[in-house]
């Protein structure tokens, strides 16, 4: 598979009153065609700023990109002039955000909501462009389309509106969406359709998908490749299958045992939560950012940096339980999937 | 839509009634009444009294300006004896009006342009700029900055007369004073909301779809920041009004508000009700044109009006 | 394993530290603490904050040193002393009285007339060229009254320089005649006729911001103004601050039916324009500072009230307001500790704007004839006299507007910085 992006040692701060703030660490990943990207992480964690990082839509300043590439078919986009940035943006990646109630524009109608990006990037105009535009609200499975294009933001649902947030974000076909917590601020029933919905689309179009969440639960179904990260930094990283049944980091364990899960049954019959609160990034720790919050934590851990132990075919676990030296410790998470043998983890 | 506009109909009306009522007594209860010159003999002045119908009771008094109000008759002033109030006015009002929307518009016009500029340049220097002329401009009352520009820019460099003439020319000096410090309110306020419309989350998706900074603020900062502008300018357009009070005086304008102010010190009841109520009319209609229009213009309101029906 | 350093110790067990998790590590501080902090960083607040307390003590003890210095009252009259200025000068003023030799576009005096420009001037025809050197009917002569005539006969052959060299001999023949006279200059500087009397300039020893037209000292009836302006101005928004905070908390509190009614009058008597309403008031009682102030509270208080009501309604229907009535606190409780503190803030702010607001239409009102009667002085009626003859004595309108403005700017800064540290969404 070709790679489309590739991030490589990003690193993001910002200025506030009391200091700069290091939002996101030494952080790499890589985004294939076709496939779906999560990342996964609490509030803090770097996931937005990430996020919104690779279409540098984070206001500059206080936000600065110290170091690292951002590298879009081969081009480190952290180079552009915003005029080129404009280019890439609506037209190559897309993007949905949280809170469909407030993302439209309420004075605009849909309808010239979608078309706009159209407009700015295919110099579709008039008729072809409302075409295109009905086209993309039939996609979206919004009824009435027709009716629909000339309403106004306030008289949609939350699921519709974030459909039409889905359609202003593919309208010009792009390589990459990436939907930030798109399921958030929505029913639970209207976020399984909104998933479907954006997984049906994917089959569709072959876009690539990068989604942003805080709960794992949304991710299952839909990502088959799975980032965890923490304090700025990348915990853990592997396929949907590698985080899920055979995860080596703590923090992710922690994360598995706050989802609500049907097959389980807990004995005392309540979900677990990690303790603590994340890591100030304004004065990041020295060694692991999850020290202060895990059980398992030993010396190492509070003076270094723990390296991205590989822990699996493509998994890697920034952990230093995965060293040699280390105490064995088990994956306190019952999975319903028993991994069959596995093997002493490598280091790298 | 139709049935709301009825109801603020009624009620303006209602309100002017309020005003009209309350002026009345507070206007009888004033200590003297018009006729104070101690050369007058008793006898003329009873004469005066009965043509005027102030020698009968003050209900029966007002009973009588309530029915002619409703016929739209103001009566006649009392200090210049043979001209009808509606007469007055008819003939000054204009005066007053050509400062009052020269003024609005220069407000209007400026207010959002600096207001904007400021809220882009967010804590830089043209933010700084604008924020200073904002603050410059409500510190500085009409009556200083009057004489001063009448001064600098009449007097001393001979740009711009220094009393209002016939010429167009003539009515800049006073539409800026009268405008400068509603034009400073509508700076600060733009600014406002166009940093709150900044911060909103819409303007993160006009972002990521690739628009240009400039297409971002024309199709989607501005009509959203200037809806709240357009709700102050109902209230704006009062203060100009009663400004222009000031203003008249300053450049000898033979407007409503110079004849308002002596028709008080002279005690004119006739001049005194029929100015209020005038006044007390255009403010509320103005108030309530805004607000129609905020409702056209609003999408969320308007088919909030529509499901009202 | 390519890590040399590590030994088997590095790995004992240590388990959590969730002290050190759930400590925060920036400073933590309390809301008013931070109010202060940053109304204490912001430095347009703090410079404003010392403008206005230097305004109000020179109120307070203005009228005080000039009285035991020198006598000064706000009333008292000195018809010898009418219109000075802050910087004396004893230039005399120049009077063009003859002149059959040149045409010119423009006059340009300055205030007193001690220098005069004619501009574009051309040379007409031979004749008397005449000036009168000091005017004793001019009302704005400082030092002696004398008058002098300066005349010279132009003849045909004359050019400018040779007019000018005949002037200014003739000026120095005037003052070797009597020192009194202090000297002349003209000069020609391109199309243009400059002529300017020499005198002494010196500080205004005895009346530091001059006199108005009745000799009566401006220093001390600035003070004195200003006592008035801010005694009005402080006296009106705390009443009304006391009044609106009532109106608006009963109504906000008590909600429903009475909420409806005492919101509804407000919203009839704010439709009212104001400035009518204080103009006829005014009339009504008989002008004076009670009144003033009384007018200003009356048509004032709606705005305050509806602040207060709006941040109670929004108050009480908070979580912890909420919490506290379920913990079984009772209204008086509810109202002291919860409701009270909470909307100090806005109110704060209201309070702060209103002050320049009152200043401003006590100003308005003097300016129109309504304000305190003579001989008091406040602000607007300063401005208002000085407006009269602010082209022969601009000091006697700037001295006010100066203070007016100061004022004003400095209670729309502070107000401005109050709100921003007020506002708990600002804090970063």
């Amino acid at each position: 598979m070709k790679k489309i992006l590739e991030v490589k040692n990003l690193e993001v701060s910002f200025d506030t009153y009391a200091g700069e703030v290091q939002a996101v660490r030494d952080l790499s990943f890589d985004l294939y065609e076709g496939e779906t990207l999560a990342i996964v992480g609490e509030s803090g964690s770097g996931k937005s700023v990430t996020a919104k990082s690779l279409m540098r839509l984070n206001p500059e300043p206080p936000v600065k990109y110290k170091g690292g590439q951002i590298l879009f078919n081969g081009n480190n986009i952290l180079e552009y002039k915003e005029k080129e940035m404009q280019k890439i943006r609506g037209n190559q990646i897309g993007m949905i955000f949280q809170d469909p109630m407030t993302s439209l524009n309420p004075t605009i109608t849909v309808g010239k909501q979608i078309m706009e990006g159209l407009k700015k990037h295919q110099k579709i105009k008039g008729a072809a462009a409302k075409e295109a535009a009905l086209k993309m609200l039939k996609m979206v499975q919004i009824p009435n389309p027709e009716q629909r294009f000339h309403e106004y933001p306030h008289q949609f649902s939350g699921g519709m509106r974030q459909r039409a947030m889905i359609a202003i974000a593919l309208v010009c076909n792009p390589q990459i969406l990436i939907a930030d917590e798109p399921t958030t601020a929505l029913d639970v029933t209207i976020q399984a359709q909104i998933l479907d919905l954006m997984k049906d689309l994917q089959n569709k179009i072959k876009t690539s998908i990068i989604l942003i969440t805080h709960d794992l639960g949304v991710v299952a179904h839909s990502a088959q490749r799975i980032i965890v990260m923490y304090g700025g930094k990348v915990v853990e990283s592997g396929t949907t299958d590698e985080i899920f049944y055979h995860s080596k980091h703590p923090y992710t364990w922690g994360l598995l045992k706050s989802v609500p899960r049907l097959d389980i049954s807990k004995e005392n019959g309540r979900l677990d939560s990690i303790e603590g609160t994340p890591p100030d990034l304004l004065v990041p720790p020295k060694g692991c950012p999850f020290a202060d919050r895990c059980e398992h934590a030993m010396e190492i851990c509070r003076k270094q940096m723990p390296p991205q132990f590989k822990t699996g075919e493509n998994q890697y676990s920034a952990c230093w339980l995965n060293h040699e030296l280390a105490p064995k410790v088990e994956n306190p998470v019952e999975t319903t999937k028993k991994s069959p043998t596995q093997g002493g983890a490598k280091s790298l | 839509m139709l049935k709301y506009i009825l109801k603020r109909l009624l009620m303006a009306l209602g309100t002017l009634w309020v005003i009209a009522t309350l002026t009345f007594f507070l206007m009888h209860a004033l200590p003297n009444d018009p006729f104070t010159d101690p050369k007058l003999k008793p006898e003329v002045k009873q004469a005066l009294r009965v043509k005027y119908g102030l020698d009968k009771p003050l209900s029966e008094q007002y009973i009588i300006y309530m029915k002619n109000i409703a016929k739209g008759d103001l009566g006649t002033s009392i200090k210049y004896p043979g001209r009808s109030v509606s007469d007055m006015i008819k003939q000054s009002f204009p005066k007053s009006f050509a400062l009052g929307w020269r003024a609005l518009i220069i407000a209007v016009v400026f207010g959002i342009f600096f207001g904007v500029v400021a809220a882009l340049n967010h804590q830089k220097f043209l933010d700084y700029l604008s924020i200073i002329i904002a603050i410059i401009g409500v510190s500085i009352p009409s009556i200083i900055l009057g004489p001063i520009l009448a001064y600098l820019f009449g007097v001393q460099l001979g740009w711009f007369p220094v009393t209002v003439d016939k010429t167009q020319w003539s009515l800049i000096l006073p539409s800026i004073t009268l405008a400068l410090s509603s034009l400073a309110t509508i700076s600060r306020l733009m600014r406002t909301t166009t940093l709150e419309v900044l911060g909103q989350d819409y303007i993160s998706t006009a972002k990521s779809k690739g628009l240009s900074r400039y297409q971002i603020v024309w199709k989607h900062v501005l009509r959203n920041a200037i809806m709240p502008v357009i709700t102050v300018l109902g209230p704006l357009f009062a203060a100009l009004i009663t400004g222009s009070i000031v203003v008249e005086k300053i450049f000898a304008v033979a407007g409503l508000g110079e004849y308002f102010v002596s028709t008080i010190t002279e005690q004119d009841y006739p001049m005194i009700m029929g100015i209020t109520i005038f006044y007390a009319a255009l403010i509320i209609l103005s108030i309530l044109i805004v607000d129609i229009i905020y409702g056209f213009i609003d999408p969320r309101l308007r088919i909030a009006g529509k499901g009202g029906k | 394993m390519t890590n040399m350093q590590l030994d088997q110790s590095d790995f004992t067990h240590v388990g959590k530290n969730l002290k050190a998790a759930g400590e925060i590590k920036r400073p933590s501080l309390s809301y008013w603490k931070d109010v202060y902090r940053r109304l204490k960083n912001n430095k347009v607040v703090v410079v404003s904050f010392f403008i206005l307390i230097i305004l109000i003590i020179m109120s307070i003890i203005g009228p005080i040193i000039t009285k035991s210095l020198y006598g000064h009252t706000y009333e008292k009259q000195n018809l010898a002393e009418q219109n000075q200025t802050p910087i004396m000068s004893n230039a005399r003023s120049i009077t063009l009285i003859s002149n059959d030799v040149f045409k010119y576009e423009e006059y340009i005096p300055n205030y007193r007339k001690s220098k005069i420009k004619f501009k574009n001037v051309q040379l007409k025809s031979a004749g008397k060229l005449g000036f009168k050197i000091g005017n004793q009917a001019d009302e704005s002569w400082q030092g002696d009254k004398k008058e002098y005539e300066l005349v010279i006969d132009v003849v045909n052959t004359d050019t400018w320089v040779s007019i000018v060299d005949k002037l200014n001999a003739e000026g120095e023949r005037l003052l070797a005649q009597d020192p009194d006279f202090r000297g002349i200059e003209f000069a020609k500087k391109g199309s243009n006729l400059i002529i300017e009397t020499k005198g002494e300039k010196w500080f205004n020893k005895t009346h530091w911001f001059g006199t108005d037209e009745f000799g009566r000292d401006l220093f001390t009836r600035l003070w004195e103004g200003g006592r008035i302006s801010f005694f009005i101005a402080f006296i009106s928004v705390f009443v009304t601050a006391i009044f609106g905070i009532l109106y608006g908390g009963i109504s906000g509190y008590m909600g429903g039916k009475v909420d409806d009614i005492l919101m509804r009058v407000v919203e009839i008597l704010m439709t009212v324009p104001d400035m009518l309403y204080t103009i006829l008031l005014l009339t009504v009682m008989d002008p004076g500072i009670k009144p003033i102030s009384i007018v200003l509270i009356v048509t004032g208080w709606m705005g305050t009230a509806r602040i207060v009501r709006g941040e109670v309604m929004r108050l009480k229907h908070s979580e912890y307001v909420v919490a506290a009535k379920t913990l079984g606190a009772d209204s008086k409780r509810i109202i002291l500790k919860h409701l009270i503190p909470n909307t100090m803030g806005p109110i704060i702010v209201d309070m702060t704007m209103m002050i320049p607001k009152m200043i401003f239409a006590e100003a308005f009102l003097s300016f129109i004839g309504l304000g305190v009667p003579v001989p008091y002085a406040s602000w607007g009626s300063l401005a208002n006299q000085g407006a009269k003859i602010f082209r022969q004595f601009p000091h006697q309108l700037l001295v006010p507007a100066i203070a007016i403005s100061l004022t004003m700017f400095a209670f729309n800064l502070l107000g401005d910085g109050l709100r921003d540290a007020l506002d708990p969404r600002l804090r970063k």
